[in-house]
Parts: C-alpha cells; structure tokens; sequence
C-alpha cells in the first residue's frame, strides 16, 4: 500500500509557499532591520571609560545557584557554583546535580594572558557544540573572553540606561546597566544570522544577580539560575 | 554536531546534553517502547544506575556510629560478612533517617552541604529528599517513579519504562540483601575494630570516569551503613552521613507521595 506524505491540494500548498520564501524573507530582513533600530536606541554618547560595568561586583567572591535547563522541551537541573579567583586572574564555574554528580568544571581567564580550562567535563556532555554554546553563555555572564574588541558607549535617549557595546569579529554583546540601580540588567549577544542570546539579570545582592534567565533564539534552550545563597 | 544537524532533527541536541542528565530528565512525549532501542538512553541508564546506587545502598542502614579513621585491613570472611547482610536486609521493614550530604571541591577547597529525609518501606516505597539548601525529591512507590523539583513533579511508570524497571530490581535485589553480588563492580572488602569497609570499583570505563570507586561503611554492632562515599578522579569527592535513625517504626503510606 502506497502511503502519500501530503494529499495534493496540500502539496501545491507547499509549491505555492516555496515561490514565496524570497518575498518572507525580505520582509522578514525588514522588520528586523526596524526592531534592530528600536532596540538600538541610544544616540547619547559618554566617555566615562572608568564606570564600574560588571555582572559580578569587584568584592565578589563566590555563589551558589540552583539552575534549570529546559531543551527542546526536556527539563533538567542541578547547582551551579561560580568562585572569583583573584590570585589566578579567572573564574571558576562547577556545575553538579543535586546527588553531587559534578557535570563540569570550567576556568575562565580574566585576561588574555590566560586561556579557557576544561578541568573536569562529564564524557557525554563533551561535545563540541554543547560545550561552546555553555562556554559562550557564561562568558557574557563572567564578561570574560572578549579581550580586544571595540568598544563604545551609549546612554538610553530616556536616560534609562547606559549601553556597553562590544565589537568583536561577527559577534557583537551589548551590556544595558540601568542607571537608577547603577546594575546590570539585560546582555544580548549577537552573533551570525538569527544567532542571538538574550539575558536577564535581576534582584542584585552581594555583589551578584540573584535571578539569571538565558534564552537562545536559534534553539529551544533556556537557562535559569536562582541564587541558592551567599557561601560563607 | 554542527546546527543545520540540529535544525533537521533537535532531538540530537536533546540527546547529547541528555547523556549528563542521569535523573532530571522530564520528557513529556517519552515513548517506552522505545527505550530498548536507544543507544543514548541505555547510556542515560547507565548515569541513571550510579546515581541511584546509593539508594539501594540505604536500604541497609540504621544506627550507626561516626566513621572511624581506624586503619582497615582485609577481611578474611566475606561470605559471612553477606550473609549477614542479607539477614539484617531480611527483617528490615522499614527506616528512617536525616543525611547530610558533603560534595567536596578539593581544587577549590570548598564543602558544598546539603541536607535531606530518607526513608524506606518495604517491599517498594522508598522518599528521598533534599531539605536544604534547595527542596529537591525523589520518591518510588508502587512501581511508579516521581521526581520533584521545586514545583515541577515527572512521573515514571516502571512497568513500562526498562530503564526504571532495572532500577526497581536493584532496589529488590538491595532488600535481598545481594546488592553486594553486583557485576557492575569489582568489590574488595576490609574491616577495622569497629566497621566493615566494601570498596567498590566500577567495571566500566566510562563509569570510572565519573566515579572511581564508591566506599561504603558498615557498623560492625548491627550491620548498618554508618556513611557512603564516592571519589572522583580529580580528588574530588561526595559523602553521605546518616543521623537520627529509626528502625522498624511504623511509617504511614502518605509519607511515599511526593508533595
């Protein structure tokens, strides 16, 4: 028995939608172009290189987060631990289940002079994909990785907000620190065609959002860090 | 795995990231029937296995003492040390206890805590439970499988999901008392004055890389394991302390629904 994937006034459907892709995209392009315009603007320029502009304070020294992931539809979720390490110039995140089963363990260099360090990665969560799309993720969080690109600042028309924007390659990050709580609140990443991050950051305390969401435009992966406690 | 494989078929994503995630996997359209076929998911099993590990485990303990530093030397009569086991197993109809739970990060030189509840009952009920610093809960009854986390509870028939089905075995062949006679795991035993020490190192490499060998300590005066600890090759480690037991006290039915 011959089985027909679509029935035939179907499948001119998809003849007719074909010939139209070229006319979507453009208009897709379009309103892209005007969104990228409105979410951009912030004409005012300031110089004030030396304002303090991070996620994770100065006299930050280590927190614990209970962190969700949500892909494609599937849940899964654990503790994230982030330490400063002032002495060595980095980062260091663990992530673990709640039975203590650690999934990774990455160094992050705060300089160029150091390099990104795999101490420990679970076998089968080391997949180059994976890895990279974690490692970039908490990058913008930590602001690390990103030594040598151009930068320039931007305060809100509204005079809501103050922009870092960072230039690096075909990647682009843009930090929105709100200037009533001098905080970072927001950080979008942009990368090649369609490949954007947004993050939320919220409810600072000790030096460190206590609320963390990351969500991926180009997949159905979600994030979400709420701070456990401040570690003793 | 590059994107435009990702883009024809997310489950590859899925999939991968999955391979980690040895109980906090909560998928709606999970079909059983396929288990069996999935390459991926025996290796989640697998994960799945050495999680749970520790709650067969548990089904053993009761009163215990602190863990002595007392040097351990080999023990000479193993089979007796199992039957043993299997005896104490045997009449155990239920327990209760609070756990506290270290994860040490040697590199890092950080103790990450967390306290919990346990308890069992037999033949099949059995609530594990994260109090602090996050609520995190597990609980099997009755051939069903639950798990919540925070407001959101996953449940998993056992009769028709392989993977947790082999999970239930292992917490029936526990209560027999032949969790001892596992093929997992290579298992060398010692003993000091006052505990009975079982080693034991997983045969497969990949589990090794996760863990490299789980020691249980038994108190000698009733056969109780009195603390579990896992070591990981990077020197890091998880241990399990158990307090406050009760023995064969009556527990109620309600106590085995997550809530």
């Amino acid at each position: 028995m011959s089985v027909r994937l679509f029935p035939l006034e179907k499948r001119h459907f998809l003849i007719r939608d074909l010939a139209f892709t070229p006319i979507l995209f453009s208009i897709l392009l379009l309103f892209s172009a005007c969104s990228m315009r409105l979410n951009t603007g912030f004409s005012k320029a300031y110089s004030d290189k030396a304002e303090r502009f991070e996620v994770f304070g100065q006299d930050f020294g280590k927190v614990l987060y209970k962190t969700s992931i949500d892909v494609y539809g599937n849940h899964l979720s654990g503790l994230m631990f982030i330490k400063n390490l002032p002495a060595d110039s980095a980062y260091r995140v663990v992530f673990l289940s709640e039975l203590g089963m650690k999934f990774f363990d990455f160094e992050f260099p705060k300089t160029s002079e150091g390099s990104f360090k795999v101490h420990y990665c679970m076998a089968m969560l080391n997949k180059k994909m994976i890895m990279k799309t974690l490692q970039k993720d908490l990058e913008l969080l930590l602001m690390t990785g990103f030594e040598g690109a151009k930068q320039k600042l931007k305060e809100e028309d509204s005079g809501k907000y103050r922009i870092r924007k960072y230039k690096k390659g075909s990647e682009r990050r843009l930090y929105f620190k709100e200037i009533s709580s001098g905080n970072i609140s927001k950080i979008e990443r942009n990368g090649r065609l369609f490949n954007k991050v947004e993050v939320e950051l919220s409810d600072y305390q000790d030096n460190a959002p206590s609320r963390i969401k990351i969500k991926h435009s180009n997949m159905k992966l979600y994030l979400e860090l709420s701070k456990v406690k401040a570690i003793e | 795995m590059r994107l435009k494989d990702i883009s024809k078929n997310p489950n590859l994503f899925v999939t991968q990231i999955f391979h980690n995630s040895h109980l906090q996997r909560v998928k709606s359209s999970y079909n059983p029937a396929k288990a069996g076929e999935s390459l991926d998911l025996v290796v989640f099993r697998d994960a799945l296995k050495i999680s749970l590990f520790l709650i067969p485990i548990l089904l053993l303990a009761a009163f215990a003492p602190s863990l002595s530093d007392e040097e351990f030397t080999p023990l000479e009569n193993i089979e007796l040390f199992k039957s043993k086991i299997k005896t104490m197993a045997e009449t155990t109809l239920t327990i209760e206890s609070d756990f506290i739970q270290e994860k040490h990060l040697s590199m890092l030189e950080e103790v990450l805590i967390s306290n919990g509840y346990f308890c069992y009952k037999k033949e099949d009920k059995v609530r594990w439970e994260y109090l602090t610093p996050i609520h995190y809960l597990i609980v099997l009854n009755n051939g069903e499988f639950t798990i919540k986390d925070g407001e959101k509870v996953s449940k998993y028939d056992i009769h028709s999901n392989r993977i947790f089905r082999e999970i239930n075995d292992m917490i029936l062949h526990s209560i027999q008392g032949s969790i001892l006679e596992n093929n997992d795991f290579t298992i060398s035993y010692f003993e000091n004055s006052g505990l009975y020490l079982a080693k034991l190192v997983p045969n497969k490499k990949e589990v090794r890389e996760m863990l490299q060998t789980i020691n249980i300590y038994f108190d000698k005066k009733d056969l109780s394991v009195s603390q579990i600890k896992m070591d990981e090759a990077s020197g890091d480690f998880t241990s399990i302390k158990f307090i406050n037991k009760k023995l064969n006290e009556d527990i109620p039915n309600t106590k085995f629904i997550a809530n």
